[in-house]
């Protein structure tokens, strides 16, 4: 079973298996837990929201929609509401990035070919962490913060103009680097037709 | 783009990120719905949006995690049924027949032999929680979380004492030829049968004494394998839960 399409997974969820959730979770779990660790910066919170994702898969398994688009997206964006609502509620200070080196964790995992989509995930990992600071820290307190414009400058003491155009360029560098990978890829699944 | 587009356009990257402050939305989502070229960049920021949520090195959850997460779908009712499978009225009529002809065919003597068996299992349990109780009275008493790849549970021990309770879920409820055997693992590597269970179809929980010869001192972890309903003088069958002291 392990090997069957998350769609059919679901499916299988849907009629009650439960074998069928473990193998997404098995599938998914570090992804969710990691997502839900970032925007919450502790562990234990992390693994609640973890267990919480999946246990809201086997309740409305029935309400995934394949076609709608891939699993792990919906799995993530559940995840990310989630933590994001237990952030507010528990009206938490926003964590702001700091300058630690990124995580290890990527550089030791094999590159599966430039066309793989962990590859691009781990590409724009990087091409964040390369952001100048003040554009990393305005994208990421947006994005795993959930917090707005206003808020930001509010929280960072910057005028609320500084923190658009902090955000605006920084996005607008990571639009360019997912693009050029986007072309990157096409061109390795569907190698060079010019010669 | 027409040059009256910049304004939203710079907007995009924020919307993207769902940080633009309301008044902003709504100025933008009104100017989205007549310019195609700004809805195809926002699907580019979208796109650089949805990759951030992947764009973390992944890292697993603790082992708990799942352990909890199968101890609580054995507590959860089964998902509700999908509404887009609904069944054609006939077979939905035809099943309430059959409903109604089994409900009127059950004996009384089987609905006693049921009562008498719930009552069997419901007395089980409670003199299996009472020693439960009893093992974490103790001050030496002890909780491990005990994990296998489908199944968890909690075992409850004194180490100076010859009893532990076993409280597992998830275990597949086997068939006749088969049963659960506690194995007692000694610091030289051989196993000690704890004693054999089986699990009763729909109970989403076992609950098990497990008695010892020996203190709990004497040994370094537990297995639970399937066996021949008769149990084996070792190991032969899958392993689905352990733990270590």
């Amino acid at each position: 079973m392990s090997e069957l399409p998350d769609d059919r997974l679901v499916e299988r969820v849907g009629n009650g298996e439960q074998q069928a959730l473990l193998h997404l979770y098995d599938r998914y779990a570090g992804r969710v837990y990691t997502l839900a660790l970032r925007i919450l910066g502790d562990s234990m919170s992390a693994e609640e929201i973890t267990q919480d994702v999946f246990l809201k898969l086997w309740s409305r398994a029935h309400s995934y929609l394949a076609e709608r688009g891939p699993l792990a997206p919906w799995l993530l964006t559940i995840a990310r509401n989630t933590a994001l609502d237990r952030l507010r509620l528990e009206r938490r200070r926003p964590a702001v990035a700091d300058d630690a080196e990124p995580d290890e964790t990527w550089k030791d995992i094999a590159d599966e070919g430039s066309a793989s989509e962990e590859a691009r995930w781990r590409s724009l990992h990087f091409a964040v962490q390369a952001l100048p600071r003040e554009q990393r820290q305005v994208i990421e307190l947006a994005y795993y913060q959930g917090l707005s414009h206003s808020q930001i400058a509010e929280h960072l003491g910057w005028p609320v103009g500084t923190v658009k155009t902090r955000l605006r360029m920084g996005m607008e560098q990571l639009r360019q680097h997912w693009l050029h990978d986007e072309n990157g890829s096409e061109k390795t699944k569907t190698g060079s037709p010019d010669v | 783009m027409n040059a009256n587009c910049q304004p939203f356009r710079d907007l995009l990257p924020a919307y993207a990120l769902k940080a633009l402050d309301p008044d902003e939305v709504r100025m933008l989502e009104n100017h989205l719905k007549t310019c195609p070229d700004c809805q195809a960049g926002l699907e580019e920021f979208r796109a650089v949006s949805n990759g951030l949520m992947f764009a973390l090195p992944p890292k697993a959850p603790p082992p708990r995690v799942r352990a909890r997460l199968i101890a609580s779908l054995a507590a959860a009712q089964a998902p509700a049924p999908s509404t887009r499978r609904a069944w054609p009225i006939w077979q939905l009529a035809g099943g309430l027949a059959l409903a109604i002809l089994l409900v009127l065919n059950v004996s009384t003597l089987s609905q006693l032999q049921a009562l008498q068996r719930q009552q069997a299992t419901l007395t089980k349990h409670l003199q299996t929680s009472q020693t439960a109780l009893a093992l974490v009275a103790y001050p030496e008493g002890r909780t491990l979380a005990v994990t296998g790849q489908q199944a968890a549970g909690t075992l409850i021990l004194n180490s100076e004492l010859k009893n532990g309770v076993l409280f597992a879920w998830g275990l597949e409820t086997l068939d006749e030829a088969h049963a659960y055997q506690v194995w007692l693992i000694q610091p030289d590597g051989r196993r000690v049968s704890g004693g054999l269970f089986r699990t009763e179809p729909g109970q989403p929980f076992v609950s098990v004494v497990i008695p010892s010869s020996r203190p709990f001192s004497d040994f370094t972890g537990l297995g639970v394998t399937i066996e021949p309903a008769g149990g084996s003088p070792g190991p032969t069958g899958p392993k689905v839960l352990g733990t270590s002291f």
